[in-house]
């Protein structure tokens, strides 16, 4: 990319401001996570016992028995709210951006290869499971998968999994086909372009056509894609935190940390019923805005197609 | 081509994928740590009971001989046995009534969503770049991201906890029985519902409206001086395809929801179930809910393609 | 001489139905693009083929570049069908496309474009692939720093002497041109025609040279085919088909460049579109366009007419001139 151009599209990013506000929030979440260990005040598994010597929810700003003072008080178990959060900050992170981006690449090998070999019997098989497995909301899909898998490790081969990685699977199984469908979609007009059929006729081999002719051209919607699906991936991990298919304990992960909740009802704690959900939805909607700012910047032709799962 | 040709065609090409369905729930057991007869015993099967499950499943024969007699039982009806939660009773009985109860919570929810979201949107369609414009872009924004768990649970919190109104709770819906704590229980899951998916609902109906009223004859109404109300009654008349695929859209996105938001409300429809099911690894039943809730999706695609054959010929092409 | 790439009745249908039509056996629509034509080019020759777009004359060239495989007949290349010709050979027939910027990757600048050919042919050393890099721009006419430029960096003649320098790159003995000339300006036109001339005769590479514009096939060709929906209606030395067009289609297209000239009086002029393929007429496919059917009578209406030789190197398909090659003078 040249210089103009990539100062134009640097504009319209910048001209809207709830997108760098998006962007912001992105990088201030990224920040916590890659740094949490050194930017958490406790350990997420340290308990702390409130005054009276039980563990106990101890509310916002309040000190504990041995004279810690907890800025967003502590769970049920005593543990401080705040390092919880970072530590699961850190967890729903990881977990949604590697399942995004393996899924991606997944998609960008599956996708060009369908598209390059379209009518063809690989692409009506390939074709065929994806509509299947789009018949399915994302979110019951990796349910079934978690629990069928379930949360605790499991053997395959050499690797024991753990419940992060579960997810991690079916999240990638819940996006990959969504993520196919877009770099087919791409990869068909190029597939058909002279560029291509030239390289057909110097004798380059298929795999070369695709992996250095072909997809070089067709990354934009599937990227474009992928970054709105890092706010739904966090979004399906905090949900299956909150089921309870989430990490084990006594690993944080957001929607875990507001699985709580309940248990504050009593005590009539709203803070602690309010932040976690506020950092879950924080976290989805910079994701989005980002994920729409890049798409306005890339495409600024695009009004509405189906937000999917 | 004709509609009937059309609606045929449809129906055809929802079959392979159905059939893909199948294949999906049968191979859920397979893909199980310890294979089929340690998932459906469960942690809690005895001996004898897996030795009855390798009989009846018929585990020495090949796979497609299972997979067959498996596809008879279920087109007779039969899906099998609970084992851990409710042991012996046939999952066929068991299915009935949360189906039901999440049929209502999603219609309830739906019918929220639809009110609030293609008024606003219609409102800033009309207005484009007014106040309420910007507000419901903002709210829209705000709502895609505030998951429907965290609004369910503010909300029993604050009707439920703090001023502790009766109708807060949320239980079993049988219009049949109980008609009013059936309406009852859906008032705060269906606020929760709605109003997460509203914004989304309005985004999308002011999208499409705004193409609509863009034509010369709404404008000419507008030049005319005919009243709002009559302008939007023709451009909601013209803009009966969009609002056919926001329907469908938001029944889909409504019915995901209802997941989640039945685990916080403890309402007993299929997501709770299916909650359930997972955690205790009772397998028979998730196998089961794959297929019916894969067969429900495919229904409803099916439904809002018919639908849109019959509303525009263009389409049936 | 020796045929280097000839066809022998070659037919090509294009299928406007699904699998699923197929898989039932619903034969739908076909679209005859090439039906039967016979062509031969010798070593060294430059042919020209003319014709209406949406004739055939693209796919019959992409027939002839094994691009597309024949519903019927085959394309010898050395007496060797190219269905079944190995890979090294497949290279000697190369294809230049119409439009060039759609023909080179936007991704790729001209040294990477160039360089996997090079390769290709066994350069291997860095200092090698460069000499050879800048010995092929040289050939085309381009200054050696074009290596660095992108395609979006390049105009329409320099993007098509781009693209001639990476067929050339693997020394092909044919090159099928598919209108290479019609995307560019007047001036660049003529560069580019004598270019490849120059490059064919002076390395003997034989040309197929598709154009709809009759005058830079005569500037261009040794030997010139016309087709008309799918078959071929006349074929004549250049210089001959110019100066005793024998067919009406070729008389009309000939008319149409000569309109300008007030004193023209040939009466032969193309009326309306050609029809359809999908639909096209019985008989003789140009009878209802065709300015003497009246004077040849019904017999155009019942059958279509052979390809028949009127001398050695003039064949045409026409009723106007009977079985036994004489000629029936023309109406003047």
């Amino acid at each position: 990319m040249n210089k103009a151009r990539f100062r134009i599209l640097w504009n319209r990013f910048i001209g809207d401001k709830l997108v760098v506000l998006g962007g912001v929030i992105a990088l201030l979440f990224l920040v916590i996570a890659v740094f949490g260990p050194q930017l958490a005040p406790f350990g997420f598994a340290q308990q702390f016992r409130a005054a009276a010597g039980e563990l106990l929810p101890i509310d916002v700003m309040s000190t504990t028995a041995t004279g810690e003072r907890l800025l967003l008080g502590s769970d049920s178990l005593g543990r401080d709210m705040l390092s919880r959060l970072i530590y699961g900050t850190r967890t729903t992170l990881v977990i949604s951006i590697s399942s995004v981006s393996m899924a991606t690449i997944l998609a960008i090998f599956l996708g060009s290869l369908t598209g390059y070999f379209q009518g063809s019997l690989f692409d009506e098989i390939v074709m065929r499971l994806i509509d299947a497995l789009l018949t399915f909301p994302g979110i019951l899909l990796a349910v079934i998968l978690v629990a069928a898998w379930g949360t605790q490790g499991i053997k395959i081969g050499p690797i024991t999994t753990t419940p992060e990685l579960t997810i991690v699977f079916a999240l990638v199984f819940t996006f990959t086909p969504r993520l196919t469908r877009t770099m087919r979609g791409s990869t068909i007009p190029q597939a058909h372009r002279a560029y291509i059929k030239a390289a057909q006729l110097m004798g380059m081999p298929f795999w070369r056509i695709i992996a250095f002719e072909l997809t070089p051209n067709c990354l934009t919607a599937v990227i474009i894609q992928a970054t709105t699906y890092l706010g739904l991936a966090v979004f399906s991990t905090a949900g299956l935190g909150f089921l309870g298919l989430g990490p084990a304990e006594p690993q944080p992960e957001l929607g875990k940390i507001l699985a709580r909740t309940q248990e504050y009802f009593l005590n009539r704690q709203f803070w602690h019923i309010f932040i976690p959900g506020f950092t879950i939805s924080l976290l989805v909607f910079a994701f989005s805005v980002l994920g729409d700012g890049i798409r306005n910047v890339l495409d600024p032709e695009f009004r509405f197609e189906e937000a999917d799962v | 081509m004709s509609l009937l040709k059309y609606i045929g065609r449809r129906f055809v090409s929802a079959i392979p994928t159905l059939i893909l369905i199948t294949f999906l729930s049968f191979g859920l057991l397979y893909i199980t740590p310890g294979g089929p007869v340690e998932a459906l015993a469960g942690m809690f099967g005895t001996p004898e009971q897996k030795v009855r499950i390798r009989q009846e499943l018929g585990l020495d024969d090949p796979v497609h001989v299972q997979y067959l007699r498996w596809i008879k039982g279920v087109f007779s009806g039969d899906f099998g046995e609970m084992i851990v939660m409710a042991p012996g009773t046939p999952i066929a009985e068991m299915l009935r009534k949360p189906l039901i109860t999440t049929f209502w919570l999603t219609v309830a929810g739906a019918l929220v969503a639809l009110t609030v979201g293609l008024t606003i949107g219609a409102l800033s369609a009309i207005k484009p770049n007014s106040w309420l414009d910007s507000l419901s872009r903002v709210t829209s924004i705000a709502t895609y991201s505030i998951p429907d768990f965290w609004l369910a649970i503010i909300l029993l919190f604050v009707f439920g906890v703090i001023f502790r109104y009766r109708w807060a709770i949320s239980g079993k819906i049988d219009f049949s029985r109980n008609v009013v704590f059936s309406l009852q229980s859906l008032i705060l899951p269906a606020i929760a519902l709605g109003l997460a998916k509203a914004g989304i609902v309005a985004r999308i109906t002011r999208g499409e409206l705004y193409d609509v009223q863009n034509k010369p004859f709404i404008q000419f109404e507008r030049v005319m001086g005919l009243p709002n109300r009559i302008v939007i009654k023709d451009m909601l008349h013209n803009g009966i395809l969009p609002i056919v695929t926001v329907l469908g859209y938001t029944i889909g996105l409504i019915f995901r929801g209802t997941f989640l938001v039945e685990v916080v409300f403890g309402t007993p429809g299929i997501g709770l179930f299916l909650v359930r099911a997972a955690k205790t690894q009772e397998y028979a039943l998730l196998q089961t809910l794959v297929l019916v809730i894969g067969t429900v999706f495919i229904l409803m695609n099916l439904l809002t393609d018919i639908l849109y054959g019959v509303l525009d010929p263009r389409v049936r092409t | 001489m020796a045929a280097l790439i000839e066809t022998e009745s070659v037919k090509r249908y294009y299928a406007s139905s699904s699998w699923l039509q197929r898989l039932l056996l619903l034969r739908a629509n076909e679209i005859q693009a090439v039906d039967g034509v016979t062509l031969r080019i010798d070593e060294g020759e430059i042919v020209g083929l003319v014709g209406e777009s949406g004739c055939g004359k693209t796919t019959l060239g992409w027939l002839l570049a094994g691009l597309v495989q024949p519903t019927e007949g085959a394309v010898r290349y050395r007496g060797r069908s190219l269905a079944s010709i190995d890979t090294e050979t497949r290279k000697k027939i190369q294809l230049l496309f119409q439009y060039p910027r759609e023909s080179l990757n936007p991704r790729h600048n001209v040294r990477t474009i160039l360089s996997y050919p090079i390769r290709k042919m066994g350069y291997m050393a860095h200092t090698e692939i460069t000499a050879r890099l800048h010995s092929l721009l040289d050939m085309v006419g381009l200054p050696a720093h074009y290596a660095d430029r992108y395609s979006f960096q390049l105009s329409g003649g320099e993007l098509q002497r781009v693209a001639l320098a990476r067929t050339l790159a693997l020394e092909p003995e044919f090159i099928v041109c598919d209108e290479p000339t019609s995307a560019v300006d007047m001036n660049v036109k003529v560069q580019i025609l004598k270019l490849l001339s120059d490059i064919s005769r002076e390395k003997g590479i034989s040309l197929l040279f598709i154009s709809h514009d009759l005058s830079a096939v005569r500037f261009i060709a040794d030997r010139i085919c016309v087709m008309y929906l799918g078959k071929v209606v006349e074929q004549a030395p250049a210089r001959q088909l110019f100066e005793h067009p024998h067919h009406p289609y070729t008389m009309a297209l000939l008319d149409a460049i000569a309109d300008l000239d007030p004193e023209s009086t040939r009466k032969a002029s193309l009326q309306g579109q050609p029809p359809s393929p999908l639909a096209p007429p019985a008989g003789c496919r140009f009878h209802p366009r065709c300015a003497y059917q009246e004077q040849v009578g019904s017999i155009c209406r019942q059958r279509g007419p052979h390809l028949q030789p009127l001398s050695t190197d003039h064949h045409v398909r026409c009723f106007l001139y009977p079985e036994n090659g004489q000629n029936i003078a023309l109406v003047q």
